[in-house]
Parts: C-alpha cells; structure tokens; sequence
C-alpha cells in the first residue's frame, strides 16, 4: 500500500517521508513552494525515511534546493544510496536557448499573414500554368488521355452533384421571385418578373450557386484524396511507377470538372427558373404558359451565354485549388484536415472574386 | 529460479483472443519479473502486438486474466483501468507522438492530465526525460513532423517515461531504424533500466537487439507461449517453429 508523500520541516531541516512518487508527490508541490528555507547558512535535507522516490520527487526537492541555494543557503543532502542517482539526474534541466519562441507581433503578423496570401497566389498560378503545360503537352500524344478516370471523375464531381444543386438553385429561384415581386407590386411592374428573373438567375446566380456548391463538394474531395494519397507515399509511388500523376490524377480532375460544371449550371438555371415561375404562378396567378411566353421578350440569350461562359472559368479554379492544396500536404493526418479546410475556403473565396471581376469587366464592355 | 519468492510484476494466465473465427491466443500463459527484460517474438500474426494491447486493456480478450502488480486488467471499469495505466509505459510502433503538439508538450501531456504539478515542474521534469532520452533540449519545440524517426522513436519514449512507470512495453522499437540507431536505442534502454530500476517487455523483430539486452525471450506460436529461455537456448531449441525462426535470422 502506498504511504502518502510528507515531510518534517524545521529551520534548517527537511526531513521527507512516505512514498514520494507520482502523481500523489504533487499535493505537497505548493507545501515545499512556501517552506522559508532562507533563514538559516545550511539546509540538511534528508530522504533516509522516503520508501520511494521518482524523478518527479525528486525534482521537487531539486527545485527547493535551488532555491536555498540562490538566497545563499548551503544545502546538504542525506540521502541513502538508492536515491542517489535519481537525484543526481534531476540536479539540472537542460532548457534550448530560445524557448518560447516570440510571435512577430501584431504589425509583424499582418505583413507575415500577407506575404502568406500573396505566395499563395502565386503558387496557384504556377499551378494552373503547369497544369495546362502539362494538359497541352498531351495534345501530342493523345493516348495518355484515361478516358476512364475522367469519366469516373465526372460522375464523382458531376453526376452525384445533381442533386443537391438542382434543389439548391429551386430554393434560391423561389427566394429570388418573391422578393422580386414584393418590390416590383406596388409599381404595378410585376409583369416584368420573367425578365428580372432570367437577368439574375441565368446571368449570375445560377452559374454562382453552382459554383459554391461543387467548391464545397469537390473542392474538399480532392485535397483529401489528394492529400491522403500524398502521405501514404502513393504519389511518389505513381511517379516511380513510371506513371505521371498528372495524367493519372490531376488531368481527369480538371478536365472532368471542366466538362461538368457548364452542364451543372444548365440544370442549375432550369431549376432556378422553375422556382421562379413556380411563385409567379401561386402569387401572382401568372400560369406557366404565359410566363413561357414572356421569356423570349425578356430572355435576351446572352444573358444565358454570359453566366455560363464564366464556368470554364470556375471549373479551373475550383479543380485547381482542390488539386494543389491535396499535393501540399506534409507529413500527417492533421495535414489533411487543414489542406481539405483551405481547399473549400479559398476555392469559395476565389469563385466569389472571379464572379465580380466578370461582373465588373461585362459592365465595362456595355454587355 | 528466484521465481520461487517474488511474485511477478505481470501475470497472463489462460488469455484467449479471437478476431471473428481467427483464434489469435489459446490459452496464453505468461509471467514477467521484475526488474527483467523480456523480449517477445513470434512470426508474423502470433498475436504479439495484440497481446500488448491485451496487457494495457486496449482490447477484451474473450477469456483469461492479466494482472499487473497485482491488479487485474480485464473487466475493469475504465475509470479504474485509467489510474492502473499510469504505472506503464508504451512505447507504440511509430512513436504514435500527437502531431497537434510539440515534442515538449507532447512529453508533458500525460502530466499536464494526470498531475496537479505547476506548469515549471511539468516542464523540467519533460526537458529532464528529454535528455534521458538522448534528445538535445533544442528538439524540444519541433513538431512530430519536423523530427526524424530515430528522434520519434526517443520522444516518445520520453513521453512513456514521464509518469515514471514500473513497466516499459516496447512495440517494436528499432524497427525501421539504421543499425547503429538501433544499437544506441538498445543501449539507452539498457541504461534506464538499470537507471531507474524499470521492467522491460519488448516486442522485436529485431535479433541484434534480442542478444544485445533481453534477459529472457518467450516465443509465442499456436496461440501460447511455444518456448521460453535465454537467447543462447532459442537458437538450440529443438521446436522447429522456434529453430528455423531464429536460423532465417542468423544468416545476415
């Protein structure tokens, strides 16, 4: 049985007792901290009636003795042979010179944070850049395409996408028609809702939504897989293999994300649409057919060219960002984690800015 | 031998382990002295890393008792398990260091929880283990992904040392490591053993090591012990599972 960890104290005398052993030696951690061991020239400290004792016993006494010994106490040890070399391992604690490292400050952290940022650009571009360098060089020699990848591919990021964005971009046509038509009913205009619709969903919000959709879905997929594969040492095994993981993994993915996200956002403006025409119908009485039959005169068709010319766009972005973040990651599970994070919150951020720098440029060009 | 008097620091006795309709141990028996180290091997598959985590009651066994000092392990409530579990230490195949953490806090952490030392002694007594464990203090604030495998395998050691534990469990703790690593890594074992009186239960492939520090070595084989003895009497055992083990290994 276990005897609890104690001590005698008097001037000039520490006598310890019990077991002094962890975790139990950590009650009379703050008991030795207030002992006045100042007082007297020497200190004699004697552990002959200490049945066990650990290092972390034993460091105690050390961090005491160093005590007395900075306010000049002299400390004599009485310690029976069995302790002595725990003791003696215990005496110093080797610290590395710069122990807590000091963070760079708040000005320091901004410029750091934004040196970050701007590597990071740079580094996406370098990979896109050599993303299409690779994809142009296989232009030359067509069989290195994998058919079969890409279509796998296709269906990950594309076909099992279907859903969610279709119910997705309903919901957002409903929401849309009915404010819309809240506004527009005390001016009488509610008949223009066909053509507002058509202007915002097939121009921005049905190529947008997809976009953020298959950023968060297939965005994340890529860097885990990725990324998994990276610290099991696949990818090397691929390059080893003789196998360019470019044509393996990396191609199909753009090339298949590239051919999927118009064809999302297609379905995306149909069922955006049908929200709309669903509350034009329930709200304002407007039947399909007439709603129809507005389309042509609101439905100038570059609006349904100009949304869906920005998804090449996207699709490169989103693949690209999902891909890189994948082959980034160092040694380690928790890699993963944090390169599947930063492969949906930049690639939704960027599908964000790339949308308003086409807003601004189609505005500027008068389309 | 002195078997006669002392009771052993770790007593196995009819320990079965099935995996579906794979009978892993049948009727495993074994003790451990103390202040011994022993060394486990089998083939692959004989179940030695499955009876660690038998002993540590990471996993149930279907049948049998395990008690260390004279605690029981199986069947016990996990509040209990976790004061008994304490006085062990593991050391897992890959070091098994948080990858969250720096090797310093990763050393402390078992402290940090289980101790109400003040943050200064928690991180003396990590820097002082450090050291035992032949790491230079500089190491102390690198994460586990910035070390190499030798210097894993030594941080967390220092992390199964640090709530000074009676028994040190080894899984395979030079696999993976060039020679001399290895042979370093058994000599800094050999030191702490004699330096803090510990008892060693060693997993290992690895024969070099096997001569160089086990004072006994149990072969496991069909679910049980299939023979135990010194290092000199395996390789004349006359179980021809146990002779060709250990002449495969002696060719290199």
């Amino acid at each position: 049985m276990p005897r609890p960890a104690a001590f005698q104290f008097s001037p000039g005398s520490l006598r310890c007792e019990g077991d002094w052993r962890l975790p139990d030696v950590a009650r009379i951690e703050r008991a030795l901290e207030g002992l006045p061991v100042d007082d007297t020239d020497t200190l004699e400290v004697d552990t002959h009636a200490v049945a066990q004792l650990d290092l972390g016993g034993s460091r105690l006494l050390a961090r005491l003795a160093e005590r007395a010994q900075r306010s000049g106490v002299r400390v004599n040890y009485h310690v029976p042979d069995a302790h002595r070399n725990i003791i003696s391992l215990v005496e110093t604690v080797p610290r590395p010179e710069v122990f807590h490292k000091a963070g760079p400050g708040p000005l320091g952290g901004i410029g750091r944070a934004a040196v970050e940022q701007w590597r990071e650009l740079l580094g996406f571009l370098a990979f896109v850049g050599e993303t299409f360098h690779e994809l142009f060089l296989r232009f030359s020699q067509p069989t290195r395409f994998r058919p079969l990848r890409l279509l796998a591919e296709m269906e990950h990021g594309g076909v099992r996408a279907v859903p969610i964005v279709a119910v997705l971009s309903f919901l957002v046509g409903v929401v849309i028609a009915y404010q819309l038509s809240t506004a527009l009913e005390p001016y009488g205009a509610a008949v223009f809702l066909p053509e507002l619709l058509t202007i915002t969903i097939l121009r921005e919000l049905g190529p947008l939504v997809t976009a953020i959709v298959v950023a968060g879905r297939t965005a994340s997929a890529y860097a885990a897989e990725l990324g998994t594969m990276q610290i099991n040492e696949e990818i090397d095994a691929l390059r080893t293999l003789g196998v360019s993981p470019y044509d393996m993994l990396i191609l199909p993915k753009v090339l298949g994300l590239l051919l999927v996200l118009p064809l999302l956002t297609v379905l995306a403006d149909i069922s955006g649409m049908g929200g709309g025409v669903l509350v034009n119908w329930v709200a304002h009485g407007q039947g399909v057919a007439s709603f129809l039959n507005r389309l042509p005169e609101g439905m100038d068709q570059r609006h349904l060219w100009l949304g869906l010319s920005k998804t090449p766009v996207y699709a490169v972005v989103i693949a690209a960002i999902g891909c890189r973040q994948g082959l980034r990651v160092a040694r380690g599970a928790g890699g993963v984690g944090q390169a599947t994070t930063r492969a949906v919150v930049q690639a939704i951020f960027a599908v964000i800015v790339v949308n308003a720098v086409f807003s601004v440029v189609f505005n500027m060009r008068g389309l | 031998m002195e078997a006669g008097r002392r009771e052993p620091l770790i007593r196995v006795r009819g320990l079965v382990n099935r995996f579906g309709s794979t009978t892993v141990h049948q009727g495993l028996d074994l003790d451990v002295w103390p202040g011994e180290i022993l060394g486990v091997v089998g083939g692959s598959g004989a179940g030695k890393t499955v009876l660690l985590r038998a002993l540590l009651s990471l996993r149930q066994p279907q049948a049998g008792s395990v008690t260390i000092s004279g605690d029981e392990m199986v069947g016990v409530a996990e509040s209990v398990l976790r004061r008994r579990r304490q006085r062990i230490g593991m050391l897992f195949q890959n070091g098994a260091l948080f990858g969250g953490l720096s090797l310093l806090d990763n050393i402390s952490f078992p402290l940090r929880e289980h101790t109400r030392l003040s943050r200064a002694v928690i991180e003396d007594l990590a820097l002082i283990k450090l050291r035992m464990a032949g790491l230079d203090a500089k190491a102390a604030n690198l994460f586990p992904n910035e070390l190499s495998g030798g210097m894993v395998r030594r941080g967390s050691l220092a992390r199964a040392l640090i709530m000074d534990p009676e028994l040190l469990i080894l899984d395979e703790p030079t696999a993976g490591l060039d020679p001399v690593n290895a042979a370093n890594f058994d000599e800094l074992i050999l030191d702490l053993k004699s330096l803090l009186g510990l008892t060693v239960l060693l997993v290992t492939h690895d024969l070099d090591s096997l001569w160089r520090i086990t004072d006994r070595v149990v072969f496991l084989g069909d679910g049980r012990v299939l023979e135990e003895g010194s290092v000199e009497d395996m390789s004349r055992s006359e179980i021809p599972q146990v002779a060709s083990y250990f002449k495969q290994r002696r060719k290199h």
